[in-house]
């Protein structure tokens, strides 16, 4: 047998294990707009959201907001990925209303008529990615066919229900402008969107002091308002009805609610307002999640959060003034941009903060309306978001631009023609979950699997450094000025390639002789230190020696030397604020005295690493 | 590209992207992620193939360039999760066991011209046009490879 069927023969027996479905990418294609993307995404994350609930009694509670019929959910594994092709039926309630309201009845019909029809995705696949023509009048439903047009108009026709016109994303300080104050002292809206008749949904948190477990802390929750009148298709799936300690409560303003104590993880509140519906989906139950870092409740964190809000407040239900949210939307976003950043508070849980100076929470609303603004086509606020000067890597060759006005030529070529594909990836992931949001340790930040990067710059403010797609790209250059790294100009102008290359060459030397102290002091600190038999946090040279046979003297040093022997060109980041080589094995930065500073040294192969782990510095 | 291209070409060349990220990248999560990305990339690509041959070149060219990108990205290790990755694949044979170890205990720019060399039957020059290196560089990696395959894996690995 010769190598080559040797090696055929070995390798045939390695395959993935992933299923490759035209179906599944089809998917994608039906979000036509962030708009869209963004009610569903927030209906997913309801849907999915709540595995196990339950009830017992008999008076207005949680069965008579459920829907008359089950509806199937793709069942997912123990990391909350789908499992193809496996689906399981779920109890699910109506977000609008008692079971017998207008508005819950049609949404029955609606969710009845959406299983059966289209069940494998044919017709959507004809279609494709070309504009239905149903975009305009049916924009924030799932219609793309004419009998499905026509079965939606049947249905609201039937129950006498308009259909929703426009919606608004509605920043965190903007509530109030959007929908009163209806939050109590204790409660922290997050970014959330809000329809045309005051229909409105955020994810939020809230302190909790009091109750059966004194000191609870921070809550987390889904709540969602709907006025009645329209028709709305967000269903909630609940699990199991049968799980639940269910009770009737006067919260604090004097409304009387229905709170759901589920066993597991997931409660509700419930509340008729009359002329709207409130749900709030709490994450969690008498068991607590995991998943969502969320403890343990008893019925008093459950009513101590039911008094938190103003229910009150949110009726009688009024059309939204749109003019006056988006003027807040940007003063909030303005405030945002130009606020100092030693006033930002550190928050040493809060990782991205730690690696770029934005916190979580500005990060992710800065990146909902980057994507809102890529996918309107607003050219000239996306240009003057970008760092100067930069590289713009086109079909036609690779240019300087120096302005907006520069970069402006450019922009359908890098920006334009990928808007859809842009804003959504930055805005949304095919797991139920938040988009996320990676940093590299150079101060930058990035969205959507690296196309699009962003961090803080000299003057206080959020700017993108790259924007890059299959086709085209636009990336700062120099590295722009990234305030959380004053030394990355003086690496990127500083370090040359045969020091760099020489500097690792003498790691391999030392790796090979087993210089564990000099390789220690080379090390930055804190430093997390990973290695298969465990995780710790190296606050000094001497804290590392007790882990290093565990890395890096352990059987794979000779593979490591040899690898940074075979490659040990240093490569500059995106931001040219950290150098690394042997592809990406090591990671290095100018430290305080001008010496290089190891930030990283990891190997993929004996699944080990040795990490920075504080403030950049 | 129509669905049952697409269904076909998944049929036919899903293995051979698993194969080609995996000794690239190392490991087999970030594997199947790179065969999902791949082929997202060909369900969206909007030219027109002339060939089964020309697809497969275009696919291994796409696979290799989404991977060695990633492989540039600082934050890709950060987040492979060591402790979950995947035990050996279970092989026919002992030796065919050897080689895999062997093959992904090398670093990346030996395996990814293993692979192509070998599996993919490209030539010195074309995998060189398709990695955007010398023949000489192609070359020299071969010899590397071949000689630390053979100094480990003794007799199962012949002398070339």
């Amino acid at each position: 047998m010769s190598n080559r069927e040797f090696y055929q023969q070995t390798f045939s027996q390695v395959r993935g294990s992933r299923e490759i479905r035209w179906e599944d990418y089809e998917m994608t294609r039906r979000g036509k707009s962030l708009k869209w993307l963004v009610t569903l995404a927030a209906a997913v994350a309801l849907l999915a959201a709540l595995s196990v609930l339950a009830v017992a009694a008999n008076f207005f509670g949680l069965r008579d907001v459920l829907l008359p019929e089950k509806g199937s959910v793709y069942v997912t594994d123990e990391k909350g990925v789908v499992i193809p092709g496996e689906k399981e039926f779920k109890d699910f309630v109506s977000l609008s209303g008692w079971g017998d309201t207008p508005e819950s009845r049609a949404l029955a019909e609606w969710e009845a008529f959406q299983e059966s029809y289209d069940p494998d995705g044919s017709i959507v696949s004809a279609i494709g990615n070309e504009p239905t023509g149903f975009e305009d009048r049916y924009g924030f439903y799932l219609v793309y066919t004419q009998e499905m047009a026509d079965k939606l108009e049947e249905i609201t026709a039937k129950y006498g229900l308009k259909l929703h016109q426009w919606m608004e994303v509605v920043l965190p300080e903007t509530w109030a402008a959007a929908a009163g104050d209806f939050c109590g002292e204790n409660v922290t809206p997050y970014s959330g969107y809000i329809y045309e008749n005051g229909t409105f949904r955020f994810d939020g948190d809230a302190e909790l002091g009091a109750g059966e477990r004194m000191g609870y802390g921070t809550i987390e929750y889904q709540f969602s308002r709907s006025v009645k009148g329209t028709f709305d298709d967000v269903a909630l799936n609940i699990g199991d009805l049968s799980d639940f300690e269910e009770w009737g409560y006067t919260a604090a303003d004097g409304t009387r609610v229905t709170l759901g104590l589920g066993a597991r993880n997931r409660s509700l509140i419930l509340a008729d307002l009359g002329d709207g519906f409130v749900l709030v989906n709490v994450l969690t139950g008498r068991q607590g999640d995991d998943a969502f870092s969320s403890g343990a409740i008893g019925r008093e964190e459950l009513e101590e959060l039911a008094d938190s809000f103003v229910y009150s407040a949110l009726t009688p239900a009024r059309e939204p003034d749109r003019a006056a949210i988006l003027a807040s939307n940007d003063a909030y976003m303005e405030a945002l941009e130009n606020q100092p950043l030693e006033t930002l508070p550190s928050e040493s849980q809060d990782p991205l903060y730690t690696r770029t100076g934005i916190q979580s929470g500005v990060a992710k609303d800065f990146v909902l309306l980057l994507a809102e603004r890529i996918e309107e086509g607003r050219k000239e606020e996306i240009a003057d978001l970008l760092v100067y000067p930069a590289q713009v890597e086109v079909s036609a060759g690779t240019f300087t631009v120096n302005s907006p006005e520069e970069f402006l030529p450019y922009y359908d070529e890098v920006v334009g023609q990928n808007r859809l594909g842009l804003s959504s990836a930055m805005t949304w992931e095919s797991a139920p979950a938040e988009f996320q949001i990676f940093s590299d340790g150079s101060g930058l930040a990035s969205v959507a699997d690296g196309a699009v990067w962003f961090g803080l710059v000299e003057d206080g403010v959020i700017r993108v450094f790259t924007i890059q797609t299959d086709q085209a790209a636009v990336r700062a250059l120099g590295g722009g000025e990234i305030t959380q790294d004053t030394g990355a100009e003086d690496l990127y102008a500083s370090l040359s390639i045969d020091e760099g290359r020489e500097f690792i060459l003498d790691l391999a030397d030392l790796i090979d002789g087993g210089k564990r102290e000099e390789i220690a002091n080379l090390l930055a600190y804190p430093a997390k230190v990973t290695a298969p038999g465990g995780e710790w946090i190296a606050s000094s040279p001497e804290e590392l020696l007790e882990h290093y046979d565990e890395t890096i003297g352990g059987n794979g040093r000779g593979t490591l030397a040899a690898d940074l022997r075979a490659d040990p060109e240093p490569v500059l980041d995106g931001s040219g604020g950290l150098a690394s080589a042997a592809s990406g094995a090591v990671w290095f930065d100018r430290g305080e005295n001008g010496g290089l500073k190891i930030l990283t040294l990891q190997s993929d192969v004996w699944r080990w690493s040795v990490q920075y782990w504080g403030e950049k510095p | 590209m129509d669905k049952a291209s697409f269904t076909a070409a998944a049929r036919r060349y899903q293995n051979m992207v698993y194969r080609t990220a995996l000794h690239t990248l190392g490991n087999p999560q970030d594997a199947d992620d790179a065969v999902q990305e791949v082929f997202l990339r060909l369900f969206r690509h909007r030219g027109a193939f002339e060939s089964g041959e020309h697809l497969r070149r275009w696919l291994l060219r796409v696979t290799v360039n989404y991977c060695r990108d990633l492989l540039k990205s600082p934050w890709r290790k950060r987040r492979v999760s060591l402790e979950a990755l995947p035990e050996t694949p279970v092989f026919d044979r002992p030796r065919e066991e050897a080689l895999y170890r062997e093959v992904m205990a090398l670093p990346e720019k030996y395996r990814t011209v293993l692979n192509l060399f070998y599996y993919e039957e490209l030539s010195v020059r074309e995998i060189g046009e398709l990695l955007e290196v010398g023949d000489s560089t192609v070359t020299t990696r071969l010899a590397r490879a071949r000689r630390r395959l053979k100094e480990r894996l003794g007799e199962d690995w012949q002398d070339e």
